[in-house]
């Protein structure tokens, strides 16, 4: 197996996100209209919801999912 | 529960001619807004949003049970409709790749593939750690977590690992969550640490 650099990059970036206690892509779902709407307001975030944000980080897929979800809950 | 959420749930269990009413602006209320997350996506077909519209008020029904009020049930609602068209989306655009191709794709037609002799702007720290990164996932990863992680890696979402793995999403995360987990901790273990990562050039 051969790994290109970009392989490299994107590989090392995905590890130095992971930790031993992260949101599934299902259970950040779960919890998603809830942080949407904090996000929304401005406010700041209680502990139970920091992991999303972690979440976000970490996944392309749900990143992608989140921004289409903050255009179609615009005014 | 706001009042307004509570009357959505009351009127989706209420009966059919409530129901229909209810599931009718609920479905109204959909289309607007997936239009709106997909303005810059003109390929989206009508049908297409109304058949995305119509599978997610069958999956809020049956799941009507699990909203818990800590959102605006129409959040909830819509979130539900964009992992849906998103779901959809992935499998019409990867429909004809196979797992195998996934993993193979980024590897062997890429030229830049780094082999030692062949990248010469390496620094030796970059070498060691690029030959560390093989040498973790040849000893600590399993052939399953290999191959979810390559297929990961290469942009294939974790529902369409599945679909070609006869798993499910958890499961596939769990696979890739758990070789993350041991590649980071055997190169730790031989002296990288995520600071050093990006330092190496
Ligand atoms: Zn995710």
């Amino acid at each position: 197996m051969t790994l290109t650099p970009k392989q490299i990059e994107a590989l090392l970036q995905m590890l130095s996100h992971t930790q031993a206690e992260e949101l599934s892509c299902d259970e950040y779902l779960d919890r998603l209209a809830e942080y949407v709407e904090t996000y929304l307001s401005g406010s700041s975030l209680p502990e139970g919801l920091r992991a999303i944000e972690g979440h976000l980080d970490l996944c392309n897929h749900c990143q992608e999912e989140f921004q289409a979800l903050l255009k179609a809950l615009e005014d | 529960m706001t009042p307004t959420s509570q009357s959505w749930i009351q009127q989706l269990h209420g009966e059919d001619g409530v129901r229909d009413i209810a599931l009718t602006d609920l479905g109204n209320l959909l289309t607007e807004r997936l239009q709106k997350a997909f303005r810059s996506r003109p390929d989206l077909t009508t049908a297409f949003l109304d058949d995305i519209v119509q599978e997610t008020l069958i999956k809020i029904l049956n799941s009507l049970g699990s909203f818990e009020g800590r959102s605006a049930f129409e959040t909830w609602a819509t979130t539900i409709a964009i992992h849906t068209a998103y779901s959809e989306l992935r499998k019409k655009k990867w429909k004809d790749v196979s797992l195998e191709q996934v993993i193979s794709d980024g590897s062997h037609t890429d030229h830049l593939s780094i082999d030692k002799e062949g990248a010469p702007n390496l620094s030796s720290d970059r070498r060691e750690l690029i030959d560390a990164m093989y040498q973790a996932i040849r000893e600590t990863l399993t052939e399953k977590q290999r191959t979810a992680m390559m297929a990961e890696l290469n942009g294939m979402p974790l529902e369409e690992i599945a679909r070609r793995t006869d798993s499910n999403r958890n499961a596939v995360y769990k696979l890739t969550h758990d070789a993350r987990m041991r590649m980071k901790q055997s190169l730790e273990k031989m002296g990288y640490t995520s600071e050093d990562w990006f330092s190496m050039k």
